[in-house]
This record gives C-alpha cells, structure tokens and sequence, in this order.
C-alpha cells in the first residue's frame, strides 16, 4: 500500500495538450474516484499512474518513488480494465496467477493466494473455466481477482462497470467498496457516472477538459460546489441553474422578470449577472413562490420528478409526497432555507 | 392451380436440386484429381486404351514402382525440409514483422507495408535468374538453404499481411493488462498475443506450405540431383527412353498432393475463429 502524488502532470499528443498540469494527492489506502464527462482526460491520468502513457511534463509517485520513467511491471500495481481483459485462453485460475507465475512465485504460495482471492470474490467454483463461459458480472470479478493476488500498491479501475447491465453494476458497486474496506489497499477508480463517484469515493476528484474542477468528499462536493460545472454535474438529477442577475433587496430577477428570492447578500452589487442555483430536492411546492409550468411529471415511486419552466428555464422539482400535478399546471416552488447556490455569470465560481 | 409455394412438396425437391448442383460443382472440381487418381491405378497399357477405361481392376503397381526408385524417398525427405524450414522461417520473421507494423506507429509504415507485396507482384521467372546469381556467388546454388530463403522471400509477406490482421483484431488491452501483471513486450508477446493469433498462424502456414510445397520452377533452377524437390523429380517420368511414364507421374503426384492435404485437413481444425470471444466484453 502507498500514497499516490501527481504534481503538475501534463499530457500531450503532439500539440495538442489534454492534461493541463494536474495535481493531486492519494493517501495511504484511500479509495479515489476521478469523474467528468468524456474527453476530460481522467482515463489518461489513470493511464499514466499505470505506466501505459507516457508523462509530458510533472511528476507521479508511488509512495515515495518517482514512477515517470519506470515500466508498468515494475510499478506494482494492479489494474482492472472497462472490458476486464481477461487472457481468453486461459482458465480463470490461470488468469489469475499469471502474475504470479511471471514473478517465480513458489507453487504454494500461488494456490493459496488464488484460493483467498476466490474465496473472497466467490470464484472457488468457476476455477477451471474459460472466460467465455462466464458471465458479465463473473468475468469483472476474475478481473478484480487477478488483482488482488497480486498484492499490489495501488489498484487502478478504468470504468470497470460500464459494461454490465444496471442492476448487476449497483452490485458490483456494494462488492468493490466491500472489498475495499476489507482490503484496505490505495484505490483510484475512474469513471464518468457520478453516481459511482458519490457512492464509493473517499475523495472524488472532479475534472474537465483536463484540469482539477475540484477535489474533496462526496457530500463536501454535493454541498459546496466550487463552481456552475461541478454543480451541475455531482447530484442527480443535477441542480437546476437559472441565468438572472441580482436586483437588490435580497432578490435576483430572470429575464422573463420573475423573480427568485435570496439572502441579501453585500457581496454582490445591483444589475450583476448570476447564475442562481438549487438543487430538485430542495425545492418544494407551497402557495406561493417561483411560478413555474409542469412540463412532464415521472413518478419513480419513491419519488417524483416534476419537469417545469421557470419563465423559459428548465426547472427540475423532486417531492417525495404523492401530489396531484399535470401537465400545463402552474405550480409555486419555494427553496429550502440555504439552500440556493449562486454563480458568477462569467467566470461560473461560486460567490 | 399452381402448387402453392412452400408446401413440403416443392421444399423436398428445392432441396433435391441444391444437392443435385452441389454434386456438379463438387464433380467439376474434383475431376481432374479424380482423373490423376484413376490414372495412377492403371497399367501402362490400360492408361493408352482408346476408348479410355472407365471400369477396370486397379493396380498399385505403380505407386510400387515409385516408392522403391532410389529417388523418391530422398526428393520427399528435400520436399519436408525445404517446405517446413520455409514456413517456419517466414513464421518466425514474419510474426515479429506483422506485429510490428499492427503496434507501432513508425514512420513510413504504409510504405513499407505496401512495398512487401512487390516481390509477390513481378512474375517469379524475373527473381529467378538474378537470385540464382547471387546463391551462385554466395556458394549457396544447388543447396537446400537457396530454396529454403527463396521460397521465404515468396511466403513472407503472405505471414506479415494474414498476421498484421490477426494481431490488429486483437485487443490492446490484453497486451497492456500483462505488462501490469509484470510482462514485459516480449513475454506478452509470446505468452498472450501469439496462443491468440493462432488461428492466423494456421491459415499463414497451410498458404505457404503448400507455395512452397507444390513450387516447380525455383527448385528446378536452384537444385541438384542430390538436392532435387518432389516436383523436380517427377518431371523426370517425362525424360525415359520410353517416353512419358503416366502411371509413375500420376502416382507420385497422388503421393506428393496426400502431405498437404492431410496436413491442411487436421490444421483447419484449429482456424476456428471467435477463439478471442469471451476475451473483452460479453
């Protein structure tokens, strides 16, 4: 186990630069989720914590080693691919040890790392089997065996989940944060589902067009964004933001002249543009408030999602009590105390 | 009214006719082998009866004849060498080759790539004299190895092209997730890419098996009676006083066709493809 550092690393393919110096730190036996939309650069970084893409400018440590030009079989990591990579002609049992068996280990000593590792991920039956006569949720978890005899430093997932189908994913979800805490190994996981960010992170690092949006705890995130982007992107369904600008008097006003209620604040100065935000759950129907027009009601039993205009802004509302609302209905939404979140206009940081 | 279409009547003789055209096509392309194998069954003066005997007691005294010449058993013991040397010296340059040019992005790849395939573009009969030339001068004409490293200059770009395919197809992943495991290129080369390119491998070895296996004017120019291939040796049946020996040329030809039929026979077993199925994804 070891802490992982990445100081100002930098990515580029020719001219193009994709990683624009990133810089973050793992503790010790930390589970760390980096999440953004596609294109953001958070499977490169991972890439290059594995040693499978080269470092264009920084540095990354693993524990107190600098790894930049170390190979990735002398890196002692361990990875889990988004469409797991098993060896096809290789049983389970031989796919896992293959590491082993590179490294020399005595025959003894590989039989009773495959039977931890399978007694934990529930593979002691699928042993002699090839990988095309598992399962989805079989061969992601042959791939995480693969990792866990290894005893590695660091566990490294590339979207390990993307490929099984919804139910199986929330399962695989409990199994890898179980592991984790059973294990205990320095794990940086990437995917693209904030919800698997929210759920499993110790820490998320949000990133975008290939920098650091924000670093921190999944509810530290949810409850301080750093600014419009991670706003928007962490919570589902994502917080509504409603372009207007402040008007006094603890008021900010859409362009359709309704009116949004604050907490005055000095901060901001009069006619100055905003972007006012607050999160679906936050929102409730009451008498009065913020007009808006139901467009779609979804009801998921639990709760519903009522889809509104707020003027011509879309607005999300989540109520978890069973309402009678239809479409064309005009309802008034009132914020939750501290609840609303506002934005520069300009640079999207949060004021 | 017209038989309605479908009913089982109409389907048996759709059926019957299929299998009526499959027995034509299967007879045109069988018969001259058919005819050689009728040919070596035969007498001497069976072979010469006008009209041609379709029904007659058949006769191995040929293939006797054959398999007791002194030279039979060694131009079939040249043949084995030479063939399997050539493949499996284009197999062990060729791979590397192909998964060269299938994983690294160097500079005038297409080129090169490209510029394989001119060897098998001119005419054979344009390398032959200048390549006898230079194994004369090397000291290498009349030896195995000169028709070992000629058929390899035929065979080598038919491996780097089947097996560049073969190598593209198959997941980088699978080659990155053993360098992690501690693999280094070449192990993961050995241990991962090669078990899975094998079907590649079996399709690359039966084509130049039997380029050069069958190969006539190379081993005629390049070889001496010491060193002489099955094929040069049967155009010899042509050169007795008697004239031309059917019943030994179709005999040693039956003889020399049976190794690569049987060997292409077990190895497309093993042409099976979808072997990588299961390998990524569901």
């Amino acid at each position: 186990m070891a802490q992982v550092t990445i100081d100002n690393v930098r990515k580029a393919y020719g001219d193009v630069e994709v990683l624009h110096g990133v810089s973050a730190r793992i503790e010790d036996g930390e589970f760390v989720v980096l999440v953004g939309p596609s294109g953001c650069g958070k499977s490169t970084l991972l890439r290059m914590i594995a040693g499978l893409e080269t470092i264009t400018g920084g540095i990354v440590r693993i524990g107190d080693r600098v790894v930049n030009d170390i190979t990735p079989r002398e890196r002692n990591i361990a990875m889990v691919f988004q469409n797991y990579a098993l060896y096809p002609h290789m049983t389970v049992s031989d796919n896992m040890t293959f590491s082993l068996r590179l490294k020399g280990t005595s025959r003894e000593e590989t039989a009773r790392q495959v039977k931890r590792a399978a007694e934990i991920l529930g593979l002691t039956n699928l042993l002699d089997r090839y990988p095309k006569q598992l399962s989805g949720g079989q061969r992601q978890r042959v791939a995480m065996g693969r990792a866990i005899v290894r005893d590695p430093l660091v566990f490294l997932f590339d979207e390990p989940l993307s490929n099984l189908d919804a139910k199986l994913r929330v399962q695989m979800r409990v199994e890898i944060k179980d592991l984790h805490q059973r294990l205990g190994t320095t794990t940086i996981y990437v995917t693209h589902d904030q919800i698997e960010a929210m759920t499993m992170a110790d820490k998320i690092v949000v990133m975008r067009d290939g920098v650091i949006e924000q670093v921190g705890s999944p509810l530290d995130i949810y409850d301080a964004p750093a600014n419009v982007f991670v706003a928007s992107f962490i919570g589902s369904p994502s917080m509504n933001l409603l372009n207007c600008h402040y008007v006094g008097a603890g008021n900010a006003r859409t362009e359709d002249g309704i009116d949004l209620p604050l907490v005055a604040s000095a901060a901001l100065q009069d006619n100055q543009a905003v972007v006012y935000g607050v999160r679906p759950e936050h929102l409730t129907i009451a008498a009065t408030g913020i007009p808006a027009v139901v467009l779609v009601v979804e009801p998921t039993g639990s709760e519903t999602h009522i889809f509104a205009k707020v003027g011509n802004q879309d607005v999300t509302v989540l109520v978890r009590e069973r309402m009678s609302v239809a479409p064309g209905d005009t309802i008034y939404l009132q914020p939750k105390d501290n609840s609303i979140y506002l934005f520069d206009k300009g640079t999207g940081v949060r004021l | 009214m017209a038989v309605v279409v479908g009913s089982p009547r109409m389907r048996k003789l759709e059926t019957a006719l299929i299998y009526v055209a499959l027995t034509v096509l299967v007879m045109v392309f069988l018969f001259p082998v058919l005819w050689v194998l009728g040919l070596s069954l035969k007498t001497r003066l069976q072979v010469f009866a006008s009209p041609p005997l379709y029904l007659w007691w058949p006769t191995i005294e040929n293939y006797v004849d054959v398999l007791t010449r002194s030279d039979f058993p060694r131009a079939f013991i040249n043949t084995l060498i030479v063939s399997t040397s050539a493949v499996l010296l284009s197999l062990c340059v060729g791979a590397p080759a192909a998964y060269a040019f299938a994983r690294f992005p160097f500079k005038g790849r297409s080129f090169l790539f490209f510029a394989l395939l001119v060897m098998r573009m001119l005419p054979p009969i344009a390398v032959l004299v200048p390549m006898y030339v230079i194994f004369s001068k090397l000291g290498l004409a009349t030896t195995r190895l000169s028709v070992v490293l000629a058929y390899t200059t035929f065979s080598l770009p038919l491996v780097v092209w089947i097996m560049r395919g073969y190598f593209e197809d198959l997941p980088v992943e699978l080659e990155e997730s053993a360098w992690i495991d501690g693999a280094t290129r070449f192990t993961a080369f050995t241990h991962i890419i090669l078990p899975m390119a094998r079907p590649g491998f079996v399709a690359a070895s039966i084509l130049c098996l039997q380029l050069a296996w069958n190969d006539f004017m190379f081993a005629a120019v390049l070889t001496n009676n010491d060193t002489q291939t099955l094929p040069v040796m049967m155009a010899s049946f042509n050169a007795g006083d008697s004239g031309m020996d059917w019943g030994g040329l179709t005999a040693s030809g039956m003889l020399v066709t049976l190794p690569v039929v049987i060997f292409s026979f077990f190895a497309q077993g093993h042409l099976v493809a979808g072997l990588s199925s299961g390998a990524v994804k569901g």
